[in-house]
């Protein structure tokens, strides 16, 4: 009688550690948004303008950016540290190349989603949002900031003004 | 609901089996009693049954992630019912997608049991269904996890949260059981026994921006509904505490 007690058990183990569902995060959740800033010429600041062979290159990496098109870019922040640093070039390889490098400040928030998802960051700029790190022949006269938080990219957080 | 089909099968299958044996050896041990007492028989037994879950240390075994134990008692209260309790203690580590968590807690459970199955006098067999209500007191505590984005430019050391450590205390959820077992006596006084739960999440109080992902006792918890599967599979031991008699 155990022998058939055991082999039933045995077969309901089975039964039970083999199926289990998979969670998947569905793409409609809300995920970690990207900083998203337009660009103004000082003379004009109703209508966003881009600035000349423009381009951004992320510090810290080899990976690159897309050349923005237009004058709003979607920048990637890092999720660990409390700033990123971005290379803002004007005349991007040309004989006039200037390179602004910018610190983007900010705290971090994770938000809990749900089990398939796990947690995305919110950021909170920080006061200033974004510093040019080395002074000198500097392109970019100023950043205003337009957002207190990064939850989404729907709005524009930070404009740059040249 | 195909998993339950699944289920229902096996434990009916392993129910006639025992069926069968059961029925041979009763017929021996009823002619005992009657030979015994002529106006006297016993009813049943008060008896209270105590032991331990082997599968929660077995799970135990081979996996540094997870300890637990549950012991488990019964009382049988009349012919058919039983008051059922299991207590128990469980830590686990688990990698749930992105996040990795260690849930720590004791919970208890309380409820009937009602047999189905005939007994020869004497003997405390059960092919039972019951329920239980359960409660558990427990931590959840944030390992690490990697952020969620849908963007992955950095790479992973830079979306990897490792210094996250959350430990988030004083929680509970309550529960409520369905069950199915069998109770099986394999030595005089010892007993094995397999029981099957469905059991629904009634309420749990969760961590505040976390989830109460694994609940000791009650298992895993899922975002799509309260609804999730336990099991135990017990050795016992039963003391019989006094007999009732009855007049034929």
């Amino acid at each position: 009688m155990n022998r058939f007690l055991f082999l039933g058990l045995g077969c309901l183990f089975a039964v039970i550690f083999s199926c289990e569902k998979d969670d998947i995060c569905l793409p409609e959740n809300l995920t970690t948004s990207q900083l998203v800033i337009e660009t103004f010429n000082q003379n004009n600041l109703e209508e966003p303008a881009s600035p000349d062979d423009f381009y951004v290159r992320p510090v810290g990496t080899e990976k690159e950016l897309a050349v923005p098109s237009g004058s709003r870019i979607l920048l990637p922040l890092k999720v660990t540290e409390e700033y990123t640093d971005f290379e803002f070039i004007l005349n991007y390889e040309s004989e006039q190349e200037n390179i602004d490098k910018v610190r983007i400040h900010y705290t971090i928030e994770d938000e809990y989603i749900n089990r398939a998802c796990g947690f995305r960051t919110t950021f909170l700029f920080k006061d200033p949002p974004a510093t040019i790190l080395e002074n000198g022949d500097n392109w970019i006269q100023s950043f205003v900031k337009k957002k207190d938080t990064i939850t989404d990219e729907e709005a524009t957080h930070l404009h740059l003004i040249f | 609901m195909k998993k339950l089909l699944i289920y229902i099968l096996f434990f009916n299958l392993s129910l006639s089996f025992l069926r069968a044996q059961e029925l041979q050896e009763s017929g021996l041990e009823l002619k005992e009693f009657t030979s015994d007492s002529v106006n006297t028989k016993f009813s049943f037994a008060y008896t209270l049954r105590v032991g331990v879950d082997l599968s929660r240390p077995i799970l135990g075994l081979n996996n540094e992630d997870y300890t637990g134990f549950e012991l488990v008692g019964d009382l049988r209260i009349s012919d058919k019912l039983y008051v059922a309790t299991e207590i128990g203690n469980e830590n686990k580590t688990s990698q749930s997608e992105q996040i990795n968590f260690t849930t720590s807690g004791s919970y208890l459970k309380l409820g009937i049991d009602y047999n189905m199955y005939n007994n020869p006098t004497g003997l405390s067999n059960q092919i039972y269904c019951g329920f239980r209500i359960g409660r558990s007191a427990h931590s959840q505590t944030v390992n690490n996890y990697v952020v969620w984005n849908l963007n992955r430019f950095w790479p992973e050391e830079n979306s990897t949260n490792t210094n996250a450590t959350i430990k988030h205390e004083s929680l509970s959820a309550s529960w409520l059981e369905i069950i199915g077992g069998i109770k099986t006596q394999i030595i005089k006084n010892i007993y094995m026994g397999f029981s099957l739960r469905l059991t629904v999440l009634i309420s749990d109080q969760t961590p505040n921006n976390f989830d109460n992902l694994f609940i000791p006792g009650y298992n895993r918890k899922t975002d799509d509904n309260n609804y999730g599967t336990a099991y135990n599979y017990t050795l016992s031991y039963s003391l019989p505490l006094f007999k009732k008699k009855e007049r034929m």
